[in-house]
């Protein structure tokens, strides 16, 4: 069951270029009107603190994210996480719409990992790390 | 793809439930209509004229010389010789003939609209088989004439409004427990579980009200309907009142236990409720009482036994699995079943998502139950639980509601011409 809302262009080539190294992390919404899926911002900021501050308590987003880490082996590994945020204060329209849409930008991007992050404490450092070193095995 | 001028379009949404049928307009935040999926039906005797005895709620089924009395003035309204029908059973509709009369008296009646000139989203349960839904489509282009159509899963848009991709959803209604394994907006079908289990809450609750209990008589459940007068008594008293003795020889045993089903639920909904944290004497004691009063005016106070109720979601003892061997499952029994059937890592991903709703879930204290329960073997358990008691009752139609209010969602619509076209098989292939 999807919404129908569309992806638009600019949303796969902030990824590509986030793929490219060029950002750390691209943040996506849906228009005001609830057609299409933008770009809100992208960023070169490697904070993951300051990332997870583009979450408002109130709306939906979603993200992608360059996550850095060592591995168990030492060495550094990239993963890219996509992240679906809609938190319970936000409005039930902008969550079951946000829900519908989520599988279409998922596939236009071609992601792998998804955290989906209903609370602050879905989307701490510690549990997407977790996450991301489970992905990447 | 069709297009029904942009955003202007205002989409039907019917929600078909073992209890009621919730009908509205999209992007409305509740029903318009929610009216009892039973009805009721006389049957002639002879070949006189058919009777249309409150002719607005009287629909007739063809070739059959029997009346149909529908909607709020349906079942409630005693009438001689009435029978009372369920058409829905499990949340799955068994007979399909009285169908299109009580849909059209939520659209017309009620609702005063015309469904021919609407979309309509129909909502449907994880379980429902493909006649069923197709059957759907069949009735609501044929006999309505809708202009197109679309049906959704209840547990996918419960999920949804929760804001969840991936979720456990739990179900709870009046005659169906379920849970319900999504994934990325898919029902995972291999982990889905449901039982009858409020059917045994029912069935036990009329048993501690019916039987003589310490400390009270058993309780006569006679409806108001048959009651001439009644003088108001102190709690615990024998009720004084007047049977409308007129009426008792035109009562039938269906329109009775209808009447009983239903004075029951409202005493479970009323009275009943959960220990949160686990079935203790000494807890169900320490609980206030709660009073309730029948219709013959009989009242009183209920204890622990309201809590007896309520326990019987989460745990049954030793002596009720001993006497009947088909119990259907516990919560925590259908839960671990679902989890059972799905992979060690989509497992913690449900358990972090688990989505509560369904009239039966309002039940004080069953959250907090569910969540001593699991946290009891899991570590990282989190339940979303609407504290709006309309989201939590109608989460499946308002699901509905928002999506088919969608301009965007046009293009997932099954136009009348696709229905032409394609028939049956374009249900399927739309509706995933």
């Amino acid at each position: 069951m999807s919404s129908g809302v569309s992806v638009s262009d600019d949303c796969i080539t902030s990824y590509q270029e986030l793929m490219k190294r060029k950002h750390k992390y691209v943040v996506y919404g849906l228009n005001p009107t609830f057609t299409e899926i933008v770009v809100l911002k992208t960023s070169q900021d490697a904070d993951y603190e300051l990332f997870i501050k583009e979450f408002p308590n109130d709306q939906c987003r979603w993200a992608v994210y360059d996550l850095e880490y060592e591995a168990d082996d030492g060495g550094k590994r990239n993963k890219v996480v996509f992240v679906y945020w809609s938190p319970g204060q936000s409005s039930i329209k902008q969550r079951m719409v946000y829900s519908a849409s989520n599988n279409a930008l998922k596939a236009r991007l071609g992601v792998a990992l998804e955290i989906q992050g209903n609370d602050e404490e879905d989307l701490e450092f510690v549990n997407v790390l977790e996450k991301a070193k489970r992905n990447s095995r | 793809m069709v297009n029904y001028g942009g955003d202007e379009v205002s989409a039907l949404v019917l929600d078909i439930g073992t209890s009621t049928i919730r009908a509205g307009y999209a992007g409305d935040d509740t029903p318009k209509a929610v009216i009892p999926t039973c009805y009721g039906y006389t049957e002639e005797q002879g070949d006189g004229d058919v009777s249309m005895e409150g002719s607005e709620e009287g629909a007739q089924l063809p070739k059959k010389k029997t009346t149909l009395y529908v909607g709020q003035n349906g079942p409630s309204v005693w009438r001689a010789g009435m029978h009372v029908a369920h058409p829905v059973q499990n949340s799955l509709i068994t007979d399909f003939a009285p169908i299109p009369a009580i849909v059209s008296h939520a659209f017309k009646e009620v609702m005063r609209t015309d469904p021919s000139e609407h979309p309509v989203l129909v909502t449907e349960p994880a379980w429902n088989t493909t006649e069923n839904r197709e059957r759907m489509a069949e009735i609501m282009f044929e006999e309505f004439d809708v202009p197109a159509f679309y049906i959704a899963n209840t547990g996918v848009l419960n999920a949804f409004a929760a804001g969840k991709g991936s979720a456990l959803v739990i179900d709870v209604g009046q005659s169906t427990a379920s849970v319900t394994p999504i994934v990325d907006g898919f029902v995972l079908r291999k982990g889905l579980s449901h039982s009858g289990l409020p059917q045994l809450i029912y069935a036990h609750a009329k048993h501690t009200l019916t039987t003589p209990q310490p400390g009270r008589p058993g309780i006569q459940l006679i409806p108001h309907q048959l009651i001439a007068n009644r003088q108001t008594v102190d709690a615990t008293f024998p009720p004084k009142f007047t049977l409308r003795e007129d009426r008792v020889p035109g009562v039938t045993d269906s329109w009775r236990s209808w009447y009983e089903a239903r004075e029951v639920d409202e005493w479970v909904q009323s009275v009943a409720g959960v220990l949160d944290q686990g079935w203790n004497d000494q807890a169900a004691a320490q609980r206030g009482p709660r009073h309730y009063e029948f219709p013959t005016g009989y009242n009183t106070y209920f204890g622990a036994e309201r809590f007896n109720v309520g326990e019987l979601y989460f745990s049954h003892t030793p002596q009720l699995v001993a006497s009947n061997p088909n119990l259907p499952k516990t919560i925590p029994a259908l839960i671990s079943s679902a989890l059972t059937a799905c992979d060690p890592d989509i497992r913690q991903v449900l358990l972090g998502n688990i989505v509560l709703t369904g009239g039966g879930s309002m039940l004080s204290g069953f959250a907090d139950r569910l969540s001593a329960e699991l946290q009891r073997n899991v570590s990282h358990v989190k339940i979303h639980a609407p504290g709006n008691p309309s989201e939590r009752r109608y989460g499946g139609w308002l699901g509905g509601s928002i999506l088919a209010s969608l301009g965007t969602f046009h293009q997932l619509w099954i136009s009348k011409e696709e229905w032409k076209e394609h028939g049956k098989a374009i249900i399927g292939q739309r509706c995933k």
